[in-house]
């Protein structure tokens, strides 16, 4: 049990710092694409920029799944692997839905 | 659909101010701050609903991966129980962002005025009952344990009812992919009061869940042009720097006054929606 349970701690601190970085990131994006859009609005740079600053938003929690799946698979956990395949799987399904949404 | 709006420096101002005070109103109270921010953006800017709940859903995967930070390392996150209801609350997401662009502005304005009705009702009830067992208890799979700052003590819990608790889930993943509200809200309460997850666990595996159930939307309704990019960045913007603020003065708050705020708030609020769709 304690060595499920330290398991469960280091994907618990690597989710931390996902999150860390993903935040950081976008919100750094997201600021610079803003100020793009203010002060420099006729060229093409402002929209590209807040795209990606969204993107990196939306990718982080689908990340966090990925990630999880990792983990659960190397504890040998394979119920929640399984769980968090059908995550993984339903994601896919709005990723896909949005790809051809878009063309 | 494209270009509608003309989007000038003062709506930006204006949108990041409201995200500033929904996100710090919505971490002072524990839930996100989409039911402040979608009748904000839709009844006072005037964006249309589709646009305004499009931007609320960015505004909720930044609230959780944020507050997640907070939480993470304290054993509060229950990553198990979380990982298991995302698989209802995903589904519940991506059937909601895949109905969203064929659903009328009647029945979003219906919904939104049943779950803020709802809410309010949930935060007037709402009872601090505790769910902790011995801390020698054997948690099970899917419960967990974790340490309490201000009893000292070893905090352990089972789960109970879990089909209740995903059937809630799936409710909370189509409230946030039509409505734009994390759906925490449904989630922690229920989790508390009929599962035995302690409020904390249940408020920290929540916040972690409503991100990939947002998620589970999102994409959608951008690829569908419901996001509008300076919008949804100055929302986002706003909500991170007030969730911060928020978090540090809930610290030192007592909330009580602003829950029954809230209540009278969301009361308001889910009138007018229903007038809205009449």
């Amino acid at each position: 049990m304690t060595t499920h349970s330290d398991a469960l701690a280091r994907l618990e601190y690597h989710v931390g710092r996902l999150f860390v970085v993903g935040v950081t990131l976008s919100a750094a994006v997201l600021a610079v694409g803003l100020a793009l859009f203010l002060f420099a609005p006729d060229g093409p740079g402002a929209n590209r920029v807040l795209n990606a600053g969204l993107l990196v938003l939306m990718a982080t929690p689908m990340l966090r799944v990925l990630l999880s799946v990792v983990e659960y698979v190397r504890m040998g956990d394979w119920f929640f692997a399984g769980t968090t395949l059908a995550v993984i799987a339903e994601l896919s399904v709005t990723v896909i839905s949005a790809l051809r949404a878009k063309v | 659909m494209d270009n509608l709006l003309l989007i000038t420096p003062l709506t930006i101002a204006v949108v990041m101010a409201a995200g500033v005070v929904a996100g710090g109103l919505g971490a002072l109270l524990g839930l996100g701050g989409g039911v402040f921010l979608v009748p904000f953006l839709n009844s006072v800017i005037g964006l249309p609903f589709k646009i305004a709940v499009a931007t609320s859903l960015m505004t909720v995967i930044a609230t959780s991966s944020v507050v997640s930070v907070s939480t993470v390392g304290r054993n509060l996150i229950n990553l198990r129980l979380g990982m298991l209801l995302e698989v209802a609350s995903a589904a519940g997401g991506v059937a909601a962002g895949l109905a969203f662009h064929f659903l009328s502005d009647q029945t979003l304005f219906l919904g939104f005025g049943f779950v803020t009705g709802l809410i309010a009702v949930i935060v007037l009830s709402r009872l601090d009952r505790r769910n902790v067992l011995d801390a020698t208890a054997d948690p099970g799979r899917l419960g967990g344990r974790y340490y309490e700052e201000e009893s000292g003590r070893e905090v352990v819990y089972r789960v109970k009812r879990l089909p209740v608790a995903l059937g809630v889930s799936v409710l909370a993943g189509v409230v946030s992919g039509s409505l734009g509200l994390g759906g925490g809200i449904l989630k922690v309460p229920m989790l508390n009061a009929w599962c035995g997850v302690p409020l904390r666990a249940a408020a920290a595996t929540s916040a972690l869940m409503i991100g990939v159930t947002a998620a589970a939307s999102a994409p959608i309704q951008y690829a569908n042009h419901y996001i509008q990019p300076p919008l949804a960045a100055a929302a986002v913007l706003g909500v991170l720097a007030g969730s911060r603020f928020g978090l540090w003065f809930g610290g030192r708050a007592k909330a009580r006054w602003l829950k029954l705020l809230l209540a009278a708030i969301l009361a308001l609020v889910s009138i007018v929606h229903f007038a809205k769709a009449l």
